[in-house]
């Protein structure tokens, strides 16, 4: 529907006098409201000619709305009124037509803003593509210097290095970039290609992997530019915007955009996005109202069918649910959404071995789904494959190092395996990440002070951990009976005996506690250090 | 998306003809070179009539016995036909093992198990949604992007030596991943021996398939430098060109893509092509194509001045932002229609824009597939572009040359070599060609290969790495002729 004639604006900006005139468009074929947006810059520009923010505003208008000619004219006077303001020198660069232009405007905003980290990194980056390496890397060199603790300025380094063949240097920019930011693809991407040109082929295929696992790094963006996008109020940008910020979590936020969206343009994807929104912030039923309305238009939608699914395992009809998901999954075999909703609900009926399937597949399809590794193990220890169960725990291990869960299950696997000391280590390694969880000293010194040779460093190791955790938890008999166990590894039997008498005298009236310490004091009393 | 063309010698007359995969309302269709030089549609004859929407087109000896079949790519279902050897073809898809339904773009045949019979890589697309809607910034609508879209995984089916294929993606690894593909190479790129296969995926990394040698395929795109370009972006990868730029023995891709991003050069670093680096900075091949969105492309000898310069076929599928709310509704061609490029190589690597007075570069159009072929024997290499809503062009190098030429063609059997790397020595160079089908975009070219000499009076020799690893060595035998050279022969075999 046209908007209503007399809402309608068609100025032309005069470059030589700066008039504003105002005349009907011919055909904008602009939605109304992108039209009164644009109308709205305009009457401010009006007001204040002379005003480089007015024009730079009207600016952000017409760019954010995909009106680049515009753009770049009102850029052009806002400049010519504010000349120290980089603001509209950074916009403009993103106007321009021609590299060299864009380059030159991002000098001039640099000039003006020369600390602007962001800023900064954009300069050095269009340096780079337009082949000014030499001058690229002294801003990437300014750019750590104002902002040491982000990758960026690193990762950019590492890449001239890489162009100059300079592979040991490249190496060493982005292993001060990981430090930073461990689960940055694109650092791992070079760092493959690095080890790949240094002949280290298992290492390149290790830090690939790691690359495909992480999927790419967050890129520096400046707020101005956000702050633009903003002024976007086409239904696609609301739409587009609403869907960004629902992939980051701003579940409120992406609503509002979405409803704004759906009511200029009413349309199944922006109601089965706004289904994902209400799937994410728990309105389930809603959630499920919603797949139902727009499957009633395209019952084969694969997407919606998951979505659909989703909402109903969380109302807990799983048998519906798993219908479909298989319903989506005929449609669409490598469906990543619903491989991974059908393996989690294999799991939860205890179907473990086609869960692992599901599992498997997804992340294959998918590879930043590497979390799921953690419901592959559970599927498959479950389904009594431990070794394998072990292996999907190991690789989750090594890209989410710091998974307190997945540990634990890689050192209870390890047990079960009878490897004891990788157990051990597993769990040292877990205490030394979680310093304060009582409960994973309690496994690691039960695990020490039952394995370990007499006073071996390892008995040591149980003895120190021991008494760090008893002076926590001095009233509680389990800690007093590990101490007791941790000091007869060190063949410290008097002190065993010692603490095993506390423990007991903790215990209080509980029977099988009473029995357990009676027995380990027993040992402590013949000199026997506790045994698994 | 457009679809693509081949330039291939059909009938076996000699003379290279032309084939379109075609799309509604023109279809596609088979032009035969007449001895008198002019192009006669003889689509029905031919047994080639098509409904649907056609895609790409490969060419290949399924069964060695001496003339080239086709391999269709299409929207819904692939076609394979096969060449008679009279003039007509027949459609032996479902009794090939062809059952797949699903977008295909580009396939290239090759032999991945040297076996001696050429198997075949499918790239394919997404699935597509008609009722998905996109629109410009200021809400104008237009075609959408592929990630809205689910992608498939590419296929490899291997040939049985019986004209029919086995469906062996699962197994050799490549169907283990998802990517809406565009372009295909398939060509030993580690020279070791084995096919490899390259694939140019749109908005996603690319993949570049390392053959084990045994039957296993795993994707080292990653840490070969090919994925992405240097900022570890993921660019709309369209067509692929194949070549030496640098004179380094070593084969490089180039890689088409869509406007805002740069096409981009990929040139081997270390030894036996260890890994790849992403050189479009150092060879100015960036800036000039930015405004473009590139889609077929060729790496030729132009001149024969002895390197290798570039064409690209352009034509956009995105709206181009609107410069301004007072500028009237542009037509169809007006919003999607490009020029042409043509980049020449200095002989170091470094491309410069060569487009002026060039009817390549002046027309302007919604370019897909371009091919390169000899097709008047006049020595030099000429172009034939397919357009998207628009006439194809048939461009006859009129450059004026600056040295000698040769063309080899790699025999193996009854039929190309395809999978040979032939090297030809001359004065103080030496110029490596891959023997393929597959290139470009959705596109075929023909087997034989060209080399420019330059400034070098004579051949010294020409070696071919045969699909394999063999090399032999073949004694020159003259220049500005074609050559054949026959595996086992050690000698060539000179023709007029």
């Amino acid at each position: 529907m046209r908007p209503p004639v007399q809402c309608l604006f068609y100025i032309a900006l005069t470059l030589s006098t700066a008039a504003v005139e105002a005349a009907i468009p011919r055909d904008a074929h602009l939605e109304p409201q992108v039209a009164e947006h644009i109308a709205r810059a305009l009457s401010a520009v009006e007001q204040t000619p002379e005003s480089g923010s007015a024009w730079g505003e009207l600016g952000m208008v017409y760019q954010a709305n995909g009106l680049i000619g515009d753009a770049r004219t009102s850029y052009t006077q806002a400049r010519r009124r504010a000349p120290n303001d980089y603001r509209w020198h950074l916009l403009s660069a993103l106007v321009e037509a021609k590299p060299h232009h864009v380059t030159q405007r991002l000098g001039e905003a640099h000039a003006r803003a020369p600390d602007d980290y962001a800023l900064v990194i954009l300069y050095a980056d269009n340096l780079v593509r337009t082949g000014r390496l030499l001058d690229s890397r002294a801003f990437y060199e300014h750019a750590r210097k104002l902002d040491p603790g982000r990758g960026y300025a690193d990762l950019g380094l590492a890449r001239l290095d890489l162009l100059d063949r300079s592979l040991d240097q490249a190496e060493a920019h982005l292993q001060r970039a990981l430090l930073n930011s461990p689960r940055n693809g694109d650092i791992h991407t070079l760092l493959a290609q690095v080890r790949q040109r240094q002949g280290n082929n298992h290492a390149a295929e290790q830090s690939a992997w790691r690359a495909r696992s992480y999927g790419p790094g967050p890129r520096p963006r400046h707020p101005l530019l956000e702050r633009m996008r903003k002024e976007g109020v086409s239904s696609a940008l609301l739409q587009e915007r609403g869907r960004e910020l629902l992939a980051h979590g701003d579940f409120d936020t992406a609503r509002q955009l979405l409803i704004r969206s759906h009511d200029i343009r009413p349309g199944a994807e922006t109601q089965s996005d706004l289904a994902r929104v209400d799937l994410a912030q728990g309105r389930f039923q809603q959630a499920l109202t919603r797949y139902r309305e727009v499957l009633e238009r395209k019952p084969n939608n694969a997407d919606w069918l998951t979505g659909a699914a989703l909402a109903l395992v969380q109302l807990g009809n799983l048998e519906a649910a798993e219908g479909q998901l298989r319903a989506a999954l005929g449609q669409q075999p490598d469906h990543a959404d619903a491989n991974e909703a059908m393996g989690k609900v294999c799991l939860a009926g205890h179907r473990h071995r086609e869960a692992a399937e599901y599992l498997q597949k997804t992340i294959g399809l998918d590879p930043t789904r590497y979390r799921l590794y953690h419901q592959l193990g559970v599927a498959l220890e479950n389904a009594g494959d431990p070794r394998n169960s072990l292996a999907a725990r190991q690789k989750l291990r090594t890209l989410d190092p710091v998974h307190a869960a997945n540990l634990r299950a890689v050192a209870r696997l390890h047990l079960h395996l009878g490897d004891v000391r990788a157990a051990a280590t597993t769990m040292r390694n877990l205490m030394s990440i979680h310093p304060d969880d009582v409960d994973v000293g309690l496994q690691l010194v039960q695990l020490l002070a039952t394995t370990a040779e007499i006073s071996s460093p390892d008995a040591r190791d149980a003895l120190e951990i021991a008494t760090h955790l008893y002076a926590r938890r001095r009233h509680d008999a389990r800690f007093a009976d590990l101490l007791a166990a941790a000091f007869a590894a060190n063949a410290r039997f008097e002190d065993a005996i010692r603490l095993g008498k506390r423990a007991l005298t903790l215990a209080g009236d509980d029977p099988e506690l009473t029995r357990t310490l009676s027995a380990h004091l027993d040992h402590y009393v013949h000199r026997e250090p506790l045994r698994r | 998306m457009g679809a693509g063309v081949a330039w291939f010698d059909y009938d076996n007359d000699g003379d290279l003809d032309l084939y379109f995969a075609g799309s509604p309302p023109r279809g596609a269709a088979l032009f035969r070179r007449n001895a008198d030089g002019r192009y006669e549609e003889i689509t029905a004859t031919a047994g080639l009539v098509s409904q649907g929407q056609g895609m790409g087109v490969a060419l290949g000896d399924i069964d060695n016995d001496g003339d080239l079949d086709l391999f269709l790519t299409r929207v819904h279902r692939d076609r394979l036909m096969r060449n008679n050897g009279d003039g007509t073809f027949t459609d032996t898809s479902l009794d090939a093992g062809f059952t797949a339904a699903g977008w295909s773009s580009s396939a290239a045949f090759c032999d991945i198990d040297t076996d001696g019979y050429l198997d075949l890589f499918v790239a394919r697309y997404v699935v597509p949604d008609t009722h998905q809607r996109c629109s410009t910034e200021g809400g104008t609508p237009d075609y959408c992007p592929p990630n809205v879209y689910p992608s498939l995984p590419d296929r490899l089916y291997q040939n049985r030596g019986d004209g029919t294929f086995t469906d062996i993606s699962t197994e050799s690894g490549i169907g283990a991943l998802s990517a809406p593909a565009l372009g295909a190479l398939c060509h030993d790129l580690n020279q070791d021996g084995h096919a490899d296969i390259f694939v140019a995926n749109d908005g996603t990394a690319n993949h570049l398939w390392i053959n084990d040698g045994e039957g296993g395929f795993t994707d080292q795109g990653v840490r070969r430098g090919v994925a992405t370009n240097l900022f570890g972006e993921a660019e709309a990868g369209m067509g692929i060109a194949v070549g030496d730029v640098n004179h380094d023995e070593v084969l490089d891709l180039f890689l088409t893509h869509i406007d805002r991003e740069s096409n981009t050069l990929y040139v081997s670093v270390g030894a036996q092509a260890r890994a790849m680096a992403d050189a479009t900075i150092a060879s100015g091949l960036g800036p000039p194509g930015m405004p473009f969105t590139g889609f077929g492309t060729a790496f030729l000898d132009i001149e024969h001045d002895g390197d290798l310069d570039l064409v690209i076929a352009n034509g956009r599928v995105r709206r181009p932002a609107r410069e301004s709310v007072a500028q009237s509704p542009l037509t169809f061609p007006q919003i999607y229609g490009e020029q042409n490029l043509i980049m020449e190589n200095s002989g170091r690597a470094h491309f410069t824009v060569r487009c002026e007075g060039d009817d390549f570069c002046r027309n302007v159009g919604i370019s897909r597939g371009l091919t390169t072929a000899d097709f008047d024997a006049d020595g030099d290499l000429d172009l034939v572009v397919a357009n998207a809503h628009g006439a194809a062009r048939l461009y006859a190098n009129v450059t004026r040359a600056t040295g000698n030429w040769l063309r080899v063609r790699a025999v193996d059997g009854h039929r190309d070599a395809i999978g040979a790397t032939i090297s030809m020595l001359s004065t103080g160079r030496t110029q490596i060609r891959p023997v393929t089908h597959s290139a470009s975009y959705l596109s075929s070219r023909e087997a034989a290969v060209h080399f420019g000499l330059g400034s070098a009076p004579s051949v010294e020799a020409i070696v071919v790495m045969w699909p394999g690893g063999q090399i032999e060595q073949f004694e020159a035998a003259g220049i500005n002729r074609q050559v054949s050279v026959r595996r086992g022969l050690g000698e060539t075999a000179g023709s007029e």
